[in-house]
C-alpha cells in the first residue's frame, strides 16, 4: 500500500504540475515555428480521427510531429496530476473538523477545484471526440439530392438555398456576396415524420446527435462566373461536445468564484499567500 | 531544471513508444505514405493506393483486375493505370506530358483554340479528346458518352453529378496557394494512375536540378528587383500569396517578392491600400491581365483602378503577363524557372529567350 | 483609396504619436499634461477602431488584435497615471506607445473580413483577447517595478498589484479561449481548428500564466522569484502574442 501511496503523493505533488506547465509552454513554443512551416501537416487534424491522423500524417513526419506526441503525452501527465491533486485537496476540503469562521470563504475556497475538474472534463471531452466522434466531411448535394445520416435510417434532403446579399456601399469589398444564408434541409425519419431545418454559415444544426455544418455551397455571390448550384456539408457526431460545452461553463464558474474571492480576500489569508 | 529535462526525455521516449505500439499494424498495411501539400498518397498491397484529393476526400486506386475495397461506392474507386481521363485545368493536362501519358486524355475544358499542347489540339480536331465544356459547367451528357476512369476537376459542385453516370472526381484545387514544392512534387500524386513512378522522379530530379541551377546563379545578382504578383480590378486587387509557387520561384530566381508575408488561396483579395502602399515600391509586376482578358496596355491597366495608376510598376517599371503556353506549361516547369530568372536577372541569364512571358505595351 | 480606411489609420497614427508625446510628458513635474495627450491618445485609438468597424461590420477583418491591444494598455495607463500608481501608468504608456508604433509600421490588417467573421462572438473575442493579453502586460510590468523596488510604491501594494493583475489577466484570457472554440465550434463544426500556427503560442500562453498562479504552492518562490517568472512572460506576450499579429515593415499611407 505505501509505494501506491508515495506514487500517489508523487503525482499530486504541486512542483510536478509546475515542470509539466512549462514543459507544456517549451513543447508549445517549438511547435508553433514547426507548425508555421508545416500547415499542411497539421490541417488534416481537422478532418481525421487522432488514429488515423497518427499513423499517416503523424509517424510518417516524425521529424515535424514529435512536437504534437509530446504535447499528448504531457496534457496527459497534466491530467493525472491535476486529478490526483484535486483529490487530494477536496479531501482536505471535506475533512470535518471545526466549523470553518469564514464560511463564505470556505466555500469559494472551491474555486480552483472546479477549474481543475472542468479542465479535465474539457480535455475528456476532446479525446472522445477525436477518437470515437463521427467526423463525415464532404457531403456534397445538388438541390433535391438525399443523403442518410452514418448509421442512421433519417435521410436529408436539400430543399433550396436563400441567401441575403449585401445591397450597400459601406462595405465595398463584400457587394454582391451574401451576408447570410438559409440552406433549407428536410429531414425524414424512419417513422415517417419529417422535420426542416436551415443550416448556414456559423449556424448549426442538430438533429438525432448530429450536428450539421456548411462548409461551402454556390451560388454564393451575384453576377459573375455562374457556378453549379450546390452545398458541401460537414456531418458530425461529437459524443464529447455536451461535456466540453458543461466543462467549459463549470471552468468559467470557477473563474468567476475565483474573482469573487480574490477581490474579497483582499486582506485575506488564501490572498496572502499568494501575494506573500 | 534537470528534472524538467529528465521528465521531458522520459516523456518523448514513452511517446514515441506508446504511438508505435498504437499504430504498429496499421503501419504494416501502410508501407508508404506521402503527404503532398494538401494531397496525399498511401501505397497499399497489391499496387492499390489510397489518396486524398484537394478537398480532403479519400479515393481508392485499384488495379486493374483487383477486388475493390468492399463498402466502397463504385465513384471511389479509380481503376489504375488509367485509361480514359478527363481534365480540366491546363498546368495539370500538361503534368501528362511529364509523365508521358497524354494518350489517356479523353476530355478537356475549352475550345481548341484554346489549347497550345500540339497532342491536345491534335486530339480535339481528330475527335480523340472531346471538349466537355468550360470547367464550371461542364457538359455531362458529352461527359456520360465519354465514360472516363475519372474527372480532374477544381470544382466540388461536378461531384454528384459525375457520381450519378459511376465517375470518380478528383478534387485538384487545395485551400491554400500550391508551394513551389508542392507544385513540383504534385507529378508524384498523378503517377499512381498512369503507373509512372519513375517518370514522377526523373522530372522531380530535372526539375529540382534546374531550380538549383538557377538559384545559384541568382545568388551572384548585383541587386534584386522588388516583384509583386498580382491582378488589378475595378474594385479590387488580388495576390499570389507568398507561399504560391509563383511567389517563390520570384524569390529563387533572384527577386525579392514583396507579397511575401501575405499567406493563403491563389490570387488572394487583399485590401487595396495595402496594395497601393506595395506596388509604389515594386520595380517589376507580374498580372494573369492579359491582351486576351481585355488588357492590352500598361494605359490601360491604369484606367481600371486609376488609384494604382502612379505605382511604380505602371508609372515607370516593368509589367509582365504570362502567355497561354505558361498555364500549359506544368511539363516545362525547369523553363518556367529559367524565363523568370532572365526577366528578374536578364544580365545573369542573358542566353534565355522569354516564350511563356511578355511584357505589356505602355499603350 | 477608401477613405473610411484611410482617415482610421489616420486616427492610429494620431493616437501612436500622442501616446509617444504623452510618454515624453511625463517627466514633466505636472502630471496632468500627460495624462491629458493620453486621454487623447485613447480616443484617437478608439475612433480608429470604430471606423475600422464601420467598414467591416457585421465580419471583422482579421489581425485587428495589434490595434485592440493598445487601446486597451492605454486604458490601464490611463487607470493608473497620475495618482493610483505613476511608475506603473509611466510603463504602461511605455509599452503602449512601442507597440502602437510596431503596429503603425508592420501592420497585418490587410485581409479583408470574411464570411465565418460575421458573427458577434468573433468580436467578443477580440475584446477579451486584447483585454487579457493588456493586464498580463500590465500584470509584467508592474513586477518589473516590483523588482525593481516599488518605485516608491509600498512594497505589500505593489506584490498584490502585480498578483491582482496576473488573475484579472488569466482570467479574461481563459474567456477570449473559450469564446474561441465557440466561433470556432460553429463556424468550422470543431471547437479546435488546426489551421492557424498561433493556436500553439496562444495556449502556451495560458500554460505559463497557469503556471504563474500555481508557483505560490511551490517552496522557494517567493514574491521575488515570482516577479522574475511574471517578467519572463513580457517576451512570450510579444514575441509568441504580438508579433505573429503584426506584418512585414510599410511605410503608412500618410508617410509614404
Amino acid at each position: 500500500m505505501k509505494p501506491v501511496v508515495s506514487a500517489w503523493n508523487w503525482l499530486a505533488r504541486p512542483s510536478l504540475t509546475f515542470h509539466l506547465l512549462l514543459g507544456l509552454v517549451a513543447d508549445l513554443l517549438a511547435g508553433y515555428f514547426i507548425f508555421r512551416a508545416h500547415l499542411q501537416l497539421f490541417g488534416p487534424l481537422n478532418r481525421l480521427s487522432l488514429l488515423d491522423w497518427i499513423v499517416t500524417y503523424g509517424i510518417h513526419n516524425l521529424d515535424t510531429t514529435w512536437w504534437f506526441f509530446l504535447f499528448l503525452l504531457l496534457l496527459a501527465g497534466l491530467v493525472l496530476n491535476t486529478l490526483a491533486c484535486t483529490i487530494n485537496r477536496l479531501a482536505a476540503w471535506v475533512r470535518p473538523g471545526r466549523p470553518p469562521a469564514d464560511r463564505l470563504g470556505h466555500w469559494l475556497a472551491l474555486a480552483p477545484h472546479l477549474m481543475h475538474i472542468a479542465f479535465i472534463i474539457i480535455l475528456v471531452s476532446h479525446l472522445v471526440n477525436y477518437v470515437v466522434g463521427v467526423n463525415d466531411q464532404n457531403n456534397i448535394l445538388r438541390q433535391g439530392d438525399s443523403l442518410r445520416l452514418p448509421g442512421s435510417a433519417t435521410q436529408l434532403r436539400l430543399e433550396r438555398v436563400e441567401n441575403d446579399f449585401y445591397a450597400g456601399e459601406r462595405l465595398k469589398f463584400y457587394q454582391n456576396r451574401p451576408l447570410s444564408q438559409r440552406v433549407w434541409l428536410t429531414f425524414s425519419q424512419a417513422d415517417g415524420q419529417r422535420t426542416v431545418k436551415a443550416v448556414g454559415i456559423n449556424s448549426p444544426i442538430w438533429q438525432e446527435g448530429f450536428s450539421i455544418h456548411l462548409k461551402s455551397y454556390a451560388p454564393d455571390h451575384q453576377g459573375g462566373m455562374k457556378r453549379t448550384p450546390f452545398v458541401n456539408l460537414i456531418i458530425r457526431k461529437d459524443p464529447g461536445i455536451r461535456l466540453f460545452a458543461a466543462g467549459t461553463a463549470l471552468f468559467v464558474v470557477g473563474l468567476l468564484v475565483y474573482l469573487v474571492q480574490v477581490l474579497r480576500n483582499g486582506t485575506r489569508k488564501d490572498h496572502r499567500e499568494m501575494t506573500a | 531544471m534537470k528534472q524538467s529535462i529528465r521528465l521531458a526525455g522520459v516523456g518523448l521516449a514513452l511517446c514515441l513508444a506508446l504511438v508505435a505500439l498504437a499504430s504498429g499494424p496499421a503501419l504494416a498495411a501502410a508501407p508508404g505514405f506521402q503527404a503532398i501539400g494538401e494531397f496525399s498518397l498511401r501505397g497499399l498491397e497489391g499496387g492499390r493506393y489510397e489518396i486524398t484529393d484537394g478537398l480532403g476526400r479519400v479515393l481508392h486506386l485499384v488495379p486493374r483486375g483487383m477486388e475493390p475495397p468492399p463498402g466502397v461506392p463504385r465513384h471511389e474507386i479509380i481503376p489504375i493505370p488509367v485509361k480514359r481521363v478527363v481534365m480540366t485545368g491546363g498546368r495539370d493536362v500538361s503534368m501528362l506530358l511529364a509523365l508521358d501519358s497524354i494518350a489517356v486524355l479523353v476530355g478537356v475544358d475549352g475550345k481548341t483554340a484554346d489549347w497550345k499542347i500540339g497532342q491536345v489540339r491534335d486530339g480535339l480536331k481528330d475527335g480523340r479528346i472531346v471538349n466537355v465544356g468550360r470547367s464550371h459547367s461542364l457538359d455531362y451528357e458529352l461527359l456520360a458518352a465519354l465514360k472516363p476512369d475519372v474527372l480532374f476537376t477544381w470544382d466540388e459542385a461536378q461531384i454528384p453529378f459525375l457520381a450519378d453516370l459511376g465517375v470518380p472526381v478528383v478534387i485538384n484545387y487545395g485551400t491554400e496557394a500550391r508551394t513551389l514544392d508542392t507544385q513540383i512534387n504534385f507529378v508524384r500524386f498523378l503517377a499512381p494512375f498512369v503507373g509512372k513512378e519513375q517518370m514522377a522522379e526523373a522530372y522531380v530530379a530535372r526539375v529540382k536540378a534546374a531550380l538549383d541551377r538557377v538559384a545559384q546563379r541568382a545568388k551572384n545578382a548585383p541587386s534584386r528587383p522588388k516583384v509583386i504578383w498580382g491582378d488589378v480590378w475595378e474594385k479590387r486587387v488580388m495576390v499570389e500569396p507568398g507561399q504560391s509557387w509563383a511567389a517563390q520561384l520570384v524569390d529563387l530566381a533572384g527577386g525579392d517578392y514583396l507579397f511575401k508575408d501575405v499567406r493563403g488561396s491563389s490570387c488572394l483579395e487583399i485590401s487595396l491600400e495595402r496594395f497601393y502602399s506595395t506596388a509604389k515600391q515594386a520595380d517589376v509586376m507580374f498580372t494573369y491581365r492579359s491582351p486576351e482578358s481585355g488588357m492590352a496596355s500598361k494605359v490601360e491597366l491604369a484606367r481600371t483602378n486609376p488609384a494604382l495608376g502612379d505605382t511604380k510598376p505602371l508609372a515607370s517599371g516593368r509589367v509582365f503577363f504570362p502567355l497561354p503556353e505558361y498555364n500549359q506549361s506544368g511539363h516545362r516547369m525547369d523553363e518556367v524557372i529559367e524565363e523568370i530568372a532572365a526577366i528578374l536577372q536578364p544580365q545573369l541569364f542573358p542566353e534565355r529567350k522569354i516564350t511563356l512571358f511578355h511584357a505589356l505595351p505602355e499603350k | 483609396m477608401e477613405v473610411f480606411q484611410l482617415w482610421s489609420h489616420h486616427a492610429f497614427g494620431l493616437a501612436a504619436l500622442a501616446y509617444l508625446a504623452s510618454l515624453g510628458l511625463t517627466w514633466t513635474t505636472a502630471r496632468w499634461p500627460a495624462g491629458l495627450v493620453l486621454f487623447l491618445g485613447l480616443t484617437a485609438n478608439l475612433a480608429s477602431l470604430g471606423l475600422k468597424l464601420y467598414i467591416s461590420w457585421p465580419m471583422q477583418a482579421p489581425h485587428q488584435e495589434p490595434f485592440w491591444l493598445v487601446a486597451c494598455l492605454a486604458g490601464l495607463a490611463l487607470a493608473y497615471w497620475p495618482r493610483r500608481w505613476p511608475a506603473l501608468g509611466r510603463a504602461l504608456l511605455g509599452a503602449t506607445a512601442l507597440l502602437a508604433a510596431v503596429a503603425v509600421f508592420f501592420p497585418k490588417d490587410y485581409y479583408l473580413p470574411f464570411p465565418r467573421s460575421n458573427t458577434i462572438l468573433a468580436h467578443v473575442y477580440l475584446v477579451f483577447s486584447a483585454g487579457g493579453r493588456a493586464t498580463l502586460w500590465a500584470g509584467g510590468l508592474a513586477a518589473g517595478l516590483f523588482l525593481l523596488g516599488g518605485a516608491r510604491e509600498d512594497e505589500k501594494a505593489a506584490r498584490t498589484r502585480f498578483t491582482d493583475l496576473h488573475i484579472w489577466g488569466f482570467v479574461l484570457y481563459s474567456l477570449s479561449l473559450f469564446t474561441a472554440e465557440a466561433w470556432s465550434y460553429l463556424g468550422w463544426s470543431s471547437p479546435v481548428i488546426w489551421e492557424e500556427p498561433t493556436m500553439t503560442t496562444t495556449m502556451a500562453t495560458w500554460f505559463f500564466y497557469g503556471c504563474f498562479l500555481h508557483l505560490y504552492l511551490l517552496r522557494g518562490w517567493d514574491a521575488r522569484r515570482r516577479a522574475w517568472f511574471a517578467l519572463a512572460g513580457l517576451p512570450l506576450l510579444f514575441y509568441f502574442n504580438y508579433l505573429p499579429e503584426t506584418g512585414q515593415f510599410s511605410w503608412p499611407g500618410w508617410m509614404s
